[in-house]
């Protein structure tokens, strides 16, 4: 297949004839009333250009001007929060260097753990130290769907706290998937299959589980505490994937099957673009199918040594973003894969936006969220970080707009967030000494 | 028998001399001025560590160790061996990476579940019981179910194979809870089908994936007591073959001559001498000496037109067998940093310049000691230190200063700008990198890093020997400071002086065994360890770089053959 056809297959064509299916009159009529709502972040690393960057404000809020990098943006333009003056001030309590805190804090509002990762300050991190807003709403809104929250990668490799983006809690860290094929395969697995058949595989699978948890059961009573809570957090893994299997359930046949994306080398400079093509569309059928609500699709990492050939951006990422603003030669191959990844959301929004629900799309009732772990390479700044949000939550954020803060902590965001999903209960979030509230002005 | 030494030595924390040279890269750590930002001042820690001493060998003691989830080469060997399946497979290949510290994958911290690793679990187990059943039904269902009823030879199956997967006899509990689920899935499903879902049902039990070391209940939680038994056995068996124990393992368990000091030792030496040590050994160095990199490293077509991407394999593949001879052909560690040879295959032959062996073949070629020298001059490690479109003496002087030296270098500070400078017609690298020494700012860190990579100048991004750069002859003259033993810093010629230069050092001495050390015991080494990690060090030395020796030493540490009884409920 030609590695472009995959999203042209799999995504839009596919995804609309088979929304019908997907939810009865009674569903659709529920959905108006009360919409399913869905969390995306969105994330590549290492800072952006802001000349290229922050949109040109007008008299208002709602009368500005896309900047350069944004131009795949503006058909969505009225769906969007652009911001400016959110610190990430969460960042500096704890150990570690930008990079590390900045991916450490960026999703859970905390300082990172002390631990043994060398920052560029000669300070000794640790992992992030909390669960990260993703993994909370997912708690809240991912308990009906089969995954309770997915996270792709693209070329996302490495693994410690400079290459995770999503906790489960402190120091667990969940790594993204960063092949296609394999993404597919888990969650469209079965897909096609024959009603009986899919039963079967999943009375089976259900009745493994059951006897799995059955050995957790026997386990020695000796084990100390340590021990014992690392395996309640995995018994706690096999209970939640035993629940999702509902086996008499309406079979996930009734989603059309996308096609399966062909086997690519991941992490590998040569399949990066359509690596991302695949996953976007992946992500975009899952959500679209309610396969799951929550999901994170993290571009790169913090190291972010890879070349972009086919923009012809052949420098190290990081160390172009080291360079910065103020050599023009790197700058300009930094905004042209500012414009690149923000093709990329706009691919995004734009699958999400062609599927309707109810009188909404599901764009509208998501938020998607897109981050980086710094604001400035060059600076390695947590000063007026690069956000922007897509989507209203189902009307909560009154998007549209462009929102110039004063300095406010992200985390007041991150609990913006939490209110936006349904959780308007919760008063603080991460490190509450960073939150005093809900940002204002989004709702 | 250590269990005469056990007791309540755990507390008296050994007093140490870890403090070594608490420098820090002077002027590479001023921080941005930025609105609504305040400078956080630079913190401090051991860049070069001191000579370790160990002040009360005769008390036993070292630190807790959580219990340990398999990493993915240890999945992959596990269940080969458990399931008799053939070594090609490698049925973890889609899992998630381990979360690394010091760059190792088994840290019994950091490695814990995700959502993806357990569907990812399920998944395995389901096409690896289906795999079992027809391509080696006969090691798995000992018996006829036409003849001895089907829910009396799943009781077989189970017999057979939970020991083994659990690494122990199976506990009543444990027997009864999988028996009931077999002749449930019997009334459900079919006898084949029980017993692919039994299998499965194994393969995801915790006492599978975890090497879990219960304490006892007469020693309170923060002591130590001996590690004997199973437990042992399943430490020794991960440590040197990153696979469970094989049945003569689990007989000298349970005829308890494990636990006396000649039958360990006994052990000990069998396992070393076993062919599964030498894959463990290759998969500790794709770590320690990061040759995993190789197989997704990047090169530049147009720098290297005639680059061929099968080099990645035949790299990692040529150093691999370069490391099996220092091991195993009796070279030890001075064979690691100073053998001159080269194992090549055609493509590796090709990008060197040297006639092909048949295709699928392997050669050891023999090249001039004096401009070639061991582990730093094999081209899959020039070429894994090196840019797309040239070498990087950054990437080199790092490597040796972390990986042989086990210093600890800062990353880059922020307002630094870490661009390589591109190659440039009329410059040689050193000339480009001249900026690195000459900035006050930079200077700090690149004195302990340029100068070393300097020396590997002859080395090009593809690993190949070259005498010109840029039309002119390279100057491959460098610096080895920054030292445990200032006495022994100067100046290097070359990859061959640097070679002979840290053959010399008992420092690089001590770092392989505590990089082995580190990757045995799978988590950070603690204060406690000091006297088990002093004991590595010396066993290593005075054996003049006997790796078998300093493998087994590893095998008799307190470190090894105690635990620390976890916290209570």
């Amino acid at each position: 297949m030609n590695r472009r056809q995959f999203l042209k297959n799999g995504g839009i064509t596919l995804a609309l004839p088979f929304l019908g299916s997907l939810l009865s009159r009674r569903a659709e009529a529920q959905a108006m009333a009360e919409p399913k709502k869905r969390f995306v972040t969105f994330f590549n690393p290492n800072g952006v250009i802001p000349a290229a960057w922050y949109p040109t404000a007008g008299p208002d809020e709602r009368t500005f001007t896309v900047n350069a990098s944004h131009q795949a943006m503006v058909p969505f333009k009225d769906k969007i929060i652009w911001t400016s003056g959110i610190d990430m001030k969460s960042s500096k309590a704890g150990p570690g260097e930008r990079h590390q805190t900045g991916m450490g804090t960026l999703l859970t509002g905390k300082p990172l753990l002390p631990g043994s990762f060398v920052g560029g300050d000669g300070s000794l991190a640790g992992w992030g130290s909390g669960i990260s807003v993703d993994q909370r709403i997912a708690q809240h809104i991912g308990a009906s769907t089969p995954f309770g929250s997915i996270e792709l990668g693209v070329r996302a490799s490495g693994a410690e706290v400079r290459h995770r983006l999503s906790y489960l809690g402190a120091a667990q860290a969940l790594p993204p998937e960063n092949d296609p094929r394999a993404a597919f395969d888990r969650l469209f697995a079965g897909m096609g299959s024959a009603p009986e058949e899919v039963r079967r595989i999943r009375r089976q699978r259900k009745s493994v589980l059951d006897a799995v948890m059955d050995q957790f059961g026997t386990l020695d009573a000796r084990l100390g505490r340590e021990d014992k809570d690392k395996l309640v957090n995995h018994l706690d893994l096999v209970r939640d994937i035993e629940r999702r299997i509902v086996v008499n359930g309406p079979g996930t046949a009734t989603c059309a099957v996308p096609t399966q994306p062909e086997v690519m080398a991941p992490d590998n400079e040569e399949t990066m673009e359509a690596i991302a093509d695949a996953q976007i569309g992946i992500l975009a059928v899952a959500l679209n199918c309610d396969l799951t609500r929550v999901a994170t699709l993290q571009f790169s990492n913090a190291e972010n040594h890879i070349r972009m050939p086919w923009l012809s951006s052949f420098g190290d990422g990081h160390g172009l973003s080291h360079a910065g603003p103020s050599s023009p030669v790197e700058a300009g191959e930094i905004m042209k894969r500012d414009h690149w990844y923000a093709t990329q959301y706009a691919k995004l929004l734009g699958l999400l936006d062609a599927q309707r629900e109810g009188d909404r799309s599901v764009l509208d009732n998501s938020i998607v969220f897109w981050g980086n772990e710094l604001s400035v390479g060059a600076t390695h700044s947590h000063v007026d970080m690069p956000f922007i949000i897509a989507g209203s939550a189902g009307g909560y954020f009154r998007t549209g707009r462009y929102l110039e803060f004063d300095h406010v902590s992200h985390v007041n965001m991150l609990l913006s967030f939490l209110h936006a999903m349904g959780m308007e209960e919760e008063t603080t979030f991460g490190d509450p000494e960073f939150c005093d509230g809900p940002l204002a002005g989004l709702h | 028998m250590p269990g005469t030494r056990m007791g309540s030595f755990v507390g008296k924390v050994l007093a140490s001399t870890v403090v070594g040279l608490a420098t820090i890269c002077a002027g590479c750590l001023a921080q941005p001025g930025e609105p609504n930002e305040l400078p956080r001042p630079p913190v401090v820690i051991p860049i070069i560590p001191g000579k370790l001493i160990c002040e009360h060998p005769e008390m036993p003691a070292t630190a807790f160790t959580p219990s340990r989830l398999m990493t993915r080469f240890e999945y992959d060997n596990t269940v080969r061996d458990l399931l008799g399946l053939p070594a090609s497979m490698t049925p973890s290949s889609g899992f998630p990476a381990e979360n690394r510290v010091n760059g190792f994958d088994n840290n019994a911290v950091a490695h814990v579940v995700s959502p993806l690793l357990v569907t990812n679990y399920i998944d395995a187990a389901e096409a690896l019981s289906a795999l079992a059943l027809t391509s080696n039904r006969a090691a798995l269902v000992p018996c006829d179910p036409a003849v001895i009823t089907p829910n009396a030879c799943g009781r077989q199956v189970i017999a057979r194979l939970v020991p083994r997967a659990f690494r122990r006899p199976a506990t009543p509990e444990e027997t009864t809870a999988l028996e009931r689920f077999f002749d449930q899935a019997l009334i459900d499903d079919d006898f084949d089908t029980a017993v692919r879902l039994v299998v499965q049902a194994i393969l995801q039990s915790p006492q599978f994936l975890y090497r879990l070391e219960p304490g006892d209940p007469s020693v309170p939680g923060g002591q130590l007591m001996p590690l004997i038994g199973y437990p042992l056995a399943a430490r020794l068996s991960y440590f040197l073959w990153g696979s469970g124990p094989d049945d003569l393992l689990l007989a000298a368990v349970a005829d308890g001559s494990l636990d006396t000091t000649e039958g360990y030792r006994l052990q000990v030496q069998r396992m070393i001498a076993d062919r599964r040590t030498r894959a463990a050994v290759r998969h500790f160095h794709t770590q320690w000496i990061e040759t995993e990199k190789l197989a997704t490293v990047t090169k530049d077509v147009r720098t290297f037109p005639d680059y061929d991407p099968a080099l990645r394999a035949s790299w990692a593949e040529s150093v691999g067998r370069f490391v099996d001879d220092a091991y195993w052909n009796g070279g030890g560690l001075s064979a690691f940093l100073n053998d001159p040879g080269v194992w090549v295959d055609g493509p590796l032959a090709r990008s060197l310049g040297y006639p092909a062996p048949p295709n699928g073949e392997w050669k050891k070629m023999d090249r001039d000691p004096t401009i070639y020298a061991g582990i730093l001059t094999q081209p899959g490690i020039m070429a894994a230190l090196a840019l797309p479109n040239q070498g990087s003496p950054i990437r080199r002087g790092v490597f040796v200063r972390e990986r042989l030296l086990c210093q600890t270098m800062p990353l880059p500070p922020p307002d630094v700008p870490t661009m390589p400078p591109d190659p440039a017609p009329n410059l040689t690298t050193r000339e480009r990198f001249k900026a690195h020494t000459a900035a006050e700012y930079c200077r700090g860190c690149h004195v302990r890093i340029d100068p070393i990579g300097f020396a590997l100048e002859s080395f090009d991004g593809l690993g190949r020997f070259r005498a010109t750069e840029a039309g002119k002859t390279i100057d491959v003259s460098g610096e080895l400071r920054f030292l445990r033993d200032a006495s022994a810093e100067g100046t290097i010629d070359g990859a061959v002086g640097l070679a002979n230069k840290l053959a010399a050092l008992p420092e690089v001495s001590d770092c392989v065994a505590k990089q082995w050390f580190r990757y045995a015991i799978g988590r950070e080494v603690q204060t406690a360890d000091n006297c088990s990690l002093v004991n590595v060090e010396t066993a290593f030395v005075d054996s003049h770089g006997d790796f078998e020796v300093m493998l087994a030493a590893i095998a008799e540490t307190d470190a090894f053959r105690y635990r620390v009884v976890g916290a209570g409920p």
